[in-house]
């Protein structure tokens, strides 16, 4: 065996080095890298996750106040619109009301109930509009506002649609317009005629009615609405007899 | 030629200081081998302890978020939340058929008094009718002027969105007419 030159030997004991490091860098320190990166990043997850955590149950108070208020205002906002309700119901209202003026009910339509979106019965009227009147406007230096968009709905209710026909003295006519208006409900006098030398009149009433929150809200309203006299009925809201 | 005297000492130092030379570089190179094994283990050891303490918090934050009274409380926010988010979606569409009926225009005994509290002597009313917006009067003036009097009469008052006159026809010595008064929105 020749023996090795200094050379030889720092060279040997370098290749020895470089590759007991590369071993070492790919078995063990870049693994473990790899898996500390993996679990920062999950940490970093985590903390989000529990900040998360933290901020939702630091609000819950809060989140109950604010469910009250919403349920508060969705019952008012139901509340404003009328329970649903069958023909032999809403005569109930009607019948008493045609009574206390004298009408002569003679036709009565009353339709199925069925689902409809609320339909606007307005025409927005808009004065016609010329080139020498922008002109002229635009001199006096008048702005025009342009008219608001009407509304629209998509929101379906339960819809019916009941005509009364009945012989009446004016006044009483218009009483019973107003009542039906008084009730301050989703019911709304679509229609009316009244021929004053006929003494005859007739008024379609739209009556749009939903479902509330709760069901015993609505046992609560139409508490003592049936069976009962018709004059002991209450309105259509539960709050005050029709005129 | 000078004969030179041997001095085998000083060759057996020289040769022993040489083989001395050698084992101190192999020394040395198994020392800087050693050094080299040791940073690079503390190295890894300081990565496993870093690793370890990654570990241990995510553990500690699973647990947190594992345990009873988080998950209840997260549960209870979470359907807090999609209650309200229920219950606006139930505001927003109720809201949306309210803006409809705030709008509609009203039939009432109060703007029928106005009407007839403007009519002339000369006008009468054989009937009136409401659609939707609509009022329609079917009336009768003694008058050739009676009607187009009511109807200048209605507009100055400036309470309807319009009020609609297309003339009159002469039957039996009265003058027949229809006016129709658009109503404003949210009467």
């Amino acid at each position: 065996m020749t023996s090795l030159s200094k050379r030889e030997v720092f060279l040997l004991f370098l290749m020895a080095v470089i590759v007991s490091a590369s071993l070492f860098i790919a078995f063990l320190i870049n693994p473990m890298n790899a898996e500390i990166a993996a679990n920062r990043d999950k940490l970093g997850a985590l903390e989000f996750q529990k900040t998360q955590t933290e901020i939702n149950l630091s609000i819950i108070p809060s989140l109950r106040t604010r469910k009250d208020v919403r349920i508060s205002e969705t019952e008012s906002a139901l509340g404003a619109i009328a329970n649903p309700i069958h023909a032999s119901e809403f005569e109930r209202w009607i019948l008493p009301v045609m009574s206390k003026y004298g009408a002569k009910v003679t036709t009565v339509n009353l339709s199925e109930t069925k689902v409809a979106t609320p339909e606007l019965l307005y025409t927005q009227v808009t004065p016609a509009v010329y080139r020498l009147l922008e002109l002229i406007r635009d001199y006096n230096q008048i702005s025009v506002v342009a008219p608001q968009p009407l509304p629209t709905s998509t929101t379906q209710l339960l819809f019916a649609e009941y005509t009364y026909m009945f012989s009446v003295g004016y006044e009483s006519f218009m009483e019973i317009v107003d009542a039906v208006k008084e009730w301050e409900t989703s019911y709304f006098v679509s229609d009316a005629v009244y021929n004053f030398s006929e003494k005859e009149g007739s008024i379609t009433i739209r009556v749009y009615g939903v479902h509330k929150l709760t069901e015993q809200e609505l046992l609560d309203i139409y508490k003592g609405d049936l069976g009962t006299h018709p004059n002991d009925v209450t309105g259509p809201k539960g709050s005050s007899d029709p005129k | 030629m000078k004969k030179q005297d041997m001095n085998l000492l000083e060759s057996y130092q020289k040769l022993n200081k040489l083989r001395e030379n050698k084992g101190a570089t192999g020394r040395i190179y198994i020392m800087i081998f050693i050094g080299t094994l040791l940073i690079a283990s503390a190295y890894y050891f300081t990565l496993f302890i870093q690793n370890n303490t990654l570990k241990q918090n995510i553990k500690d934050i699973e647990n947190y978020l594992a345990s009873p009274q988080v998950v209840d409380r997260s549960v209870e926010a979470e359907r807090l939340n999609a209650d309200i988010k229920k219950l606006e979606d139930i505001l927003k569409e109720v809201q949306n058929a309210q803006n409809i009926f705030d709008l509609q225009p009203k039939f009432s005994s109060q703007t029928m008094n106005l009407l007839l509290a403007e009519r002339p002597g000369t006008v009468r009313f054989n009937a009136v009718s409401f659609t939707g917006d609509a009022i329609t009067l079917d009336i009768s003036g003694t008058r050739v002027y009676s009607v187009s009097d009511y109807v200048m009469r209605l507009r100055r008052l400036d309470v309807f969105q319009e009020v609609q006159y297309s003339g009159y026809d002469l039957v039996e010595g009265v003058y027949n007419s229809n006016v129709v008064i658009i109503l404003k929105g949210g009467k």
